[in-house]
């Protein structure tokens, strides 16, 4: 399918993760080149940046946080993951506006990893080639638009960037509008194999999403909040 | 019923309330007072009972005595009054004939004494609030005097009261009469006046308790005006101490009360006062044991934070490698990722050890038993033991004398050691770990130097924070470094009173000096 083989950096200073990671990809028909920290990452895609990049955020010499940044000053396009290990971290990360595409906790699961790699690239294909044709309707609820294949959201025919996390989660809402999703019921939606977040985690996501519904318009209230159950989508 | 029964309970329980009961209860002893001069008072009566007593006696002798009783009487009361001079003044002497008639008066030679002023003392209103408050006290003692009409014989031809006729009859007789003003009491008593077994008079001898009387109410309003004082004093006095003790201390109360929420938790702390007295002593000793167990809490819940997510790597990798395992089928694969388990499983065990022994030092410090170490002697040990490791060599430069701390030499030696391992873990291949130790008579002086990169600035710092691990040639696998080693080395040098303290090397490398007080 892939004419060109698409290069995958992974960055973190947990050689076990590394290898792990590097294989799992390898496997699944990826280059991979491996780092130990931001520095060293840095040297080396400065000169010829990968078409994917997984950072783990706390690093000697140069950080997550800092390599993202860098990055994104080179490509507003590449997609970028991010790997956390504190509900904390995630919090900061999140407020930060890095621009990254996804966010996994740790310890996260490789398969998770693996799913969201690959809609990253399905998704960075459509951008690169906008005139592909849709092979399946949009699911359509009122001014908003799902296209379930890219993981792409509209809102009145504007483009609204998610990550894959928060596209999740809004799919499970926007699919049973005025039904209430509790916040277990998000984490299993936005996080399907597993991976362990606290409900703090959710809101934060859930605060993200309107935000980031609100720049594309000001009058966004269609994801309520129900004290104590969890939210809602009303059309 | 029940709730007033304890609300009352609680009020009587102050501490406000039982100063005032204190301070008025003291008040209470002049009153005291005030009941003895109540029986002083009778003292008084029956001493000049018995003074009167005593010259009707001398009188009736000294009529009985003479060859014509009744000229003689007057010239006996006109050189008794001579003799007596001012005393006799208020005693009334009277010789009576046996039918009741005044023979002779001593009135009659001196005049009668001046008129009663009114006792000012008893017109007091001060006092007759008192007598008023306390005449219960005083009913059984009034009812004695015999209720008769004032200077009972002043307007008689004869005079025949009881104690005259009894003295006629041959008895001594006495009567207490009240005044008809009620002012005084004045005393009768009357002697028979024999010749031979015949009584041919009776001598009277009266005196008004008046002077007496009154010096005693003025005592008694003395008294009285300072028992009003005292109560004024009392009061003010509780009220103060009430402010300055019992206020604070319900400050106090108040703050405990705010600081714990609902849920039993740690919500603020205790302000402390300026106060330097023994409740100022007390708030900032609760402020700062609030301010320490705040710290506490705060300090296990970064701890738990910082665990939890030291354990999350190790978790992370063991995940994704058995995942791996799972869709693995080439055995070299296989025993890669399982080999990655172990080792990770190594990690957090070596992590679940350090954690386990950070937050166990405290206590242990507190109750080890200490003994008297010689530093020398050990770092010629454990540098014994060392040189055997690796292609690092190790350089020990000690004093002749024997440099000794009070320590568990387990813990001196957990120490060194850690620190040892951390200069030859940074040391470079060939590298020499220079050891001096240096004492005086206070302070033990350690110093490890190594040939390494040396620290950042930046990280000077936080070498001894836990979990921090920097180890820029990242070639050794990370199980052996849990990032506790020099954290556990601070906290034991903490806890003996020494300290450590990185720094980096002119000609490049770190040095740690460790120093402890010496035993």
């Amino acid at each position: 399918m892939r004419r060109v083989k698409q290069t995958i950096a992974v960055v973190d200073d947990e050689e076990t993760i590394r290898e792990t990671v590097a294989f799992a990809l390898r496997r699944d028909g990826y280059d991979v080149v491996t780092f130990p920290d931001g520095g060293a990452a840095w040297d080396v895609v400065k000169d010829k940046l990968p078409s994917l990049a997984i950072l783990d955020i706390t690093m000697p010499r140069m950080d997550g946080l800092e390599l993202c940044r860098r990055l994104r000053a080179r490509s507003d396009t590449l997609p970028i993951i991010f790997l956390t290990s504190r509900d904390e971290e995630l919090d900061r990360v999140l407020g930060l506006e890095l621009g990254a595409d996804d966010y996994l906790c740790k310890p996260f699961s490789m398969r998770e990893l693996a799913a969201r790699v690959k809609v990253l690239f399905r998704r960075l294909s459509f951008i690169e080639n906008p005139s592909a044709q849709h092979a399946e309707a949009p699911l359509k609820v009122g001014a908003l638009a799902l296209d379930l294949q890219r993981y792409m959201a509209t809102w009145n025919d504007a483009r609204v960037d998610l990550t894959v996390t928060e596209f999740m989660m809004l799919h499970a809402l926007v699919r049973h509008p005025g039904h209430v999703k509790s916040r277990k019921q998000l984490t299993k939606e936005g996080y399907p194999n597993d991976t362990y977040v606290s409900d703090r985690t959710i809101d934060t996501h859930i605060k993200r999403l309107r935000r980031k519904f609100e720049e594309a318009d000001p009058a966004f209230a269609a994801i309520e909040t129900v004290y104590g159950v969890g939210y809602r989508w009303v059309a | 019923m029940k709730r007033i029964a304890n609300r009352i309970r609680r009020f009587l329980s102050r501490i406000s309330f039982r100063l005032m009961a204190f301070n008025l209860l003291l008040v209470f002893l002049p009153v005291a007072g005030i009941l003895y001069l109540g029986s002083y008072e009778q003292k008084l009566l029956g001493l000049q009972r018995r003074a009167l007593q005593e010259e009707a006696r001398l009188l009736a002798a000294a009529v009985a005595s003479a060859p014509v009783p009744g000229r003689a009487a007057q010239e006996i009361l006109l050189e008794r009054h001579r003799l007596r001079g001012n005393v006799t003044e208020s005693i009334r002497l009277r010789v009576i004939s046996p039918l009741g008639h005044i023979i002779a008066d001593s009135h009659s030679l001196s005049g009668p004494p001046p008129p009663q002023r009114a006792n000012r003392a008893k017109r007091n209103f001060l006092y007759r609030v008192g007598a008023y408050l306390l005449r219960p006290l005083h009913l059984s003692r009034t009812t004695e005097y015999p209720l008769a009409e004032g200077d009972y014989y002043e307007r008689s031809e004869r005079l025949l009261g009881a104690e005259v006729r009894s003295a006629l009859q041959g008895d001594s007789g006495a009567v207490e009469r009240i005044s008809p003003d009620r002012r005084s009491v004045t005393v009768y008593v009357a002697e028979p006046i024999r010749v031979g077994d015949d009584v041919i008079g009776a001598a009277l001898a009266s005196q008004s308790t008046f002077r007496i009387l009154q010096d005693l109410y003025t005592v008694r309003l003395g008294i009285l005006r300072i028992f009003i004082i005292s109560v004024i004093v009392a009061i003010i006095l509780s009220w103060l101490v009430a402010t300055t003790i019992v206020r604070p201390v319900r400050q106090l109360r108040l703050e405990a009360g705010a600081i714990l929420d609902r849920r039993g938790r740690l919500r603020g702390r205790f302000r402390g006062s300026r106060k330097h007295d023994e409740i100022g002593d007390l708030s900032r000793a609760l402020e700062r044991l609030t301010r320490r167990l705040d710290e506490h809490v705060r300090f296990i819940e970064s701890f738990a934070a910082d665990v939890s997510h030291e354990f999350k790597n190790p978790l992370a990798s063991i995940r994704t490698a058995t995942e791996m395992l799972a869709e693995v089928d080439e055995q070299e694969q296989r025993k890669r990722f399982l080999r990655m388990v172990e080792l990770e499983i190594a990690r957090m065990e070596s992590l679940l050890a350090g954690v386990r022994e950070i937050t166990m030092i405290d206590a242990q410090l507190t109750t080890e038993v200490r003994t008297r170490v010689d530093v020398r002697g050990l770092l010629e040990r454990i540098v014994e033991g060392f040189r055997l490791r690796g292609n690092v060599s190790i350089a020990l430069n000690s004093p002749p004398e024997a440099c000794e701390v009070n320590a568990s030499e387990d813990r001196l030696i957990q120490v060194f050691v850690n620190v040892l391992e951390n200069a030859i873990s940074f040391s470079p291949p060939g590298g020499v770990v220079t050891i001096t130790l240096t004492c005086d008579a206070s302070m033990i002086v350690t110093t490890i130097a190594d040939q390494g990169s040396g620290i950042a600035d930046a990280d000077l710092l936080r070498v001894f924070d836990r979990f921090f691990t920097h180890r820029p040639d990242a070639t050794r696998p990370r199980a052996s470094h849990t990032g506790l080693g020099l954290a556990i080395v601070k906290a034991i040098v903490d806890g003996y009173g020494g300290s450590i303290t990185p720094s980096n090397n002119k000609g490049g490398g770190a040095t740690f000096e460790i120093r402890l007080p010496a035993a």
